[in-house]
C-alpha cells in the first residue's frame, strides 16, 4: 500500500497524484497475476472433493461457533468465526474452478458425528482431523494437478488449512506438526469423507 | 401364374402400409402413449399398466418428441431432455418426481474380483458404459472425473451401450466384467449381478423428470392424470420400494 502524508501530499499536487496512481496501477498486477485454474483431465477430481470437504469444514465451524458452553474463549470463537468465513470464501473459488461440476444446494448435507462440537476437546480432535484430511488432499493435488493454475490455487488453501492445523494444536496446547504430512489418494480419503456426507433426496 | 420374386415386389409397398397402420394405431387408439427412460420400466408399469410405453433411451427418446411422435407423456432421467423439450415449446415445464444413484455392478461372483470402482485401475477389464450421449453414460463420466478415474476408459475395454438396459444386460450375460448403472437396475437385477457402491462425493445428483406433451392432438388430461398419479403417495411409495430416492412433496 502507497501511504502520502498531509505535507506530500500537497507538495505532490495533481501531477504526482496521477503518478500515485500509476505507480499503484503498475503494483496491482502483481497481485492479480495469479491466473484463473482450467482444470485438465483428472483435475477436477482434486477440485470436486475439496469443494465437499471445504464445506463440511465449513458446516463444522460454523456448528461450533454457534454451540454454548464449550469452554472456547472468546477469542477462540472469533478465530473459528473467521475460518468458517475463509472457508466460505474457499468453496467460493472452488465452485468457479469446478463451474458445471460444483454441487449444487441441496446435493449434500453435512452430518457430524453426535456431541462433535460440544466441549472444547472435541471441536479441536475433529477440526484436526477434517483439516488434515484437506491438507494431505491438497498435497496430491499440487503433487499431481495438470494444470498449474489448479496446483497453484490448491497450494493456496494448503498453505491456509496447515496454519489451522498449527493454530488448533495451539489451542490444545498441543506442538506444531514435527513430521511431514504425506499426501493421500483419493480412495481411503472419499471413505473419510462420505462419512460426513448425506443425500437426503438421493437413495443410499 | 405370377412368379413368387415380382409377387413379393408387388405386395411389399402394400406390406409396408400396413405396417405403418399398424404401428399408428395404438395412437389413434385413446390408450395414453408415454416415453419413458428405460430405468422407469418396472416401476411405471406398476404405478399404471394401461397407457402404451415406449422404454429408450432418454436422448432417443426426446428426439422422437422433436420429430412429431405420438408420445403424450415424457419422462427422462436427466433433466437435459425434459428441459430441452420445454424450451422448444414440445411439452409442459417439466417436474422432478425421482432421483437415483450410480452403482457399479458386477456378474454375480464378481468373477473379475473387483472390489471397489478404483480396482478399474488395474486395466485389462470389459466395460460396459452407456455411450455419451446417453443420461447413464453421461452421469458415469461425471462420476469418474470426479474420483480422478477417466483413465479407465482408455485403459479397459470399453462397449458403448445405448441405454442403461444394455448396460445391465452385457453384465448380467457375463460379457462385461462391470458396468455402470443406476441402484434401482441393480435392485432389479439382484439375481444375476451384484451391485458395488460408489463414493457418495462423487454421485452426480441422477434427477427424472416428467412432462406433458404439447402437440396437435395429444391427451392432455390423460398425461396431467398420469403425472399426477406417479407424483402421489402410491406413486411415490412404488417409486421408493424399486429404490429411487424422491424429491420433496412440492
Amino acid at each position: 500500500m502507497i501511504e502520502v502524508d498531509r505535507g506530500q501530499f500537497l507538495r505532490l499536487g495533481a501531477g504526482g497524484l496521477v503518478a500515485v496512481a500509476t505507480a499503484g496501477a503498475v503494483a496491482a498486477p502483481a497481485a492479480a497475476q495469479i491466473p484463473a485454474p482450467t482444470p485438465q483431465e483428472d483435475d477436477i477430481a482434486f477440485l470436486s472433493f475439496a469443494g465437499l470437504a471445504e464445506r463440511t469444514s465449513r458446516d463444522f465451524y460454523r456448528a461450533a461457533v454457534k454451540q454454548k458452553a464449550t469452554g472456547l474463549t472468546a477469542v477462540e470463537r472469533r478465530h473459528l468465526d473467521r475460518v468458517a468465513s475463509a472457508k466460505r470464501a474457499h468453496i467460493l473459488r472452488l465452485d468457479a474452478a469446478l463451474g458445471a461440476d460444483a454441487p449444487a444446494t441441496g446435493d449434500f448435507v453435512t452430518v457430524l458425528p453426535k456431541n462433535a462440537v460440544k466441549t472444547k476437546a472435541r471441536i479441536i480432535a475433529l477440526g484436526e482431523q477434517l483439516e488434515t484430511l484437506l491438507v494431505r488432499v491438497y498435497l496430491n493435488g499440487v503433487g499431481f494437478a495438470v494444470d498449474p493454475a489448479t496446483r497453484l490455487l490448491l497450494g493456496r488453501f494448503l498453505a491456509y488449512d496447515a496454519q489451522q492445523i498449527a493454530w488448533l494444536r495451539g489451542a490444545a496446547g498441543h506442538a506444531s506438526p514435527a513430521g511431514l504430512f504425506s499426501p493421500i489418494d483419493l480412495e481411503p480419503a472419499a471413505d473419510q469423507l462420505d462419512a460426513f456426507l448425506s443425500t437426503p433426496d438421493f437413495p443410499d | 401364374m405370377m412368379n413368387p420374386k415380382r409377387l413379393a415386389r408387388r405386395i411389399r409397398p402394400a406390406l409396408a402400409l400396413a405396417l405403418v397402420l399398424g404401428l399408428a394405431a395404438p395412437a389413434a387408439a385413446s390408450a395414453l402413449n408415454v416415453y419413458a427412460a428405460s430405468s422407469l420400466r418396472d416401476v411405471f408399469t406398476q404405478i399404471d399398466s394401461s397407457p402404451t410405453y415406449n422404454f429408450a433411451a432418454s436422448n432417443t427418446l426426446q428426439l422422437q418428441v422433436e420429430r412429431g411422435a405420438p408420445a403424450d407423456v415424457f419422462a427422462s432421467a436427466n433433466p437435459t431432455e425434459a428441459q430441452a423439450l420445454f424450451k422448444g415449446g414440445n411439452c409442459d415445464r417439466p417436474v422432478t418426481f425421482a432421483t437415483n444413484k450410480l452403482v457399479l455392478l458386477v456378474p454375480k461372483g464378481n468373477p473379475a474380483k473387483i472390489k471397489s470402482v478404483y480396482g478399474l485401475r488395474k486395466g485389462g477389464l470389459n466395460l460396459a458404459v452407456g455411450s455419451s450421449g446417453v443420461p447413464v453414460g453421461s452421469y458415469t463420466r461425471t462420476l469418474l472425473r470426479r474420483l480422478g478415474l477417466s483413465n479407465v476408459l482408455k485403459t479397459n475395454t470399453v462397449s458403448q451401450e445405448s441405454s442403461v438396459a444394455n448396460v445391465v444386460s452385457k453384465v448380467a450375460l457375463g460379457s462385461a466384467d462391470a458396468g455402470f448403472a443406476y441402484v434401482t437396475d441393480g435392485k432389479i437385477a439382484s439375481d444375476r449381478v451384484d451391485a458395488i457402491r460408489l463414493p457418495r462425493y462423487a454421485q452426480p445428483p441422477v434427477r427424472y423428470q416428467l412432462c406433458a406433451v404439447k402437440r396437435d392432438g395429444a391427451d392432455t388430461a390423460g398425461a396431467a392424470a398420469f403425472i399426477a398419479k406417479v407424483r402421489a403417495g402410491r406413486g411415490r411409495s412404488l417409486l421408493k420400494a424399486a429404490g429411487f430416492g424422491l424429491p420433496p412433496k412440492s
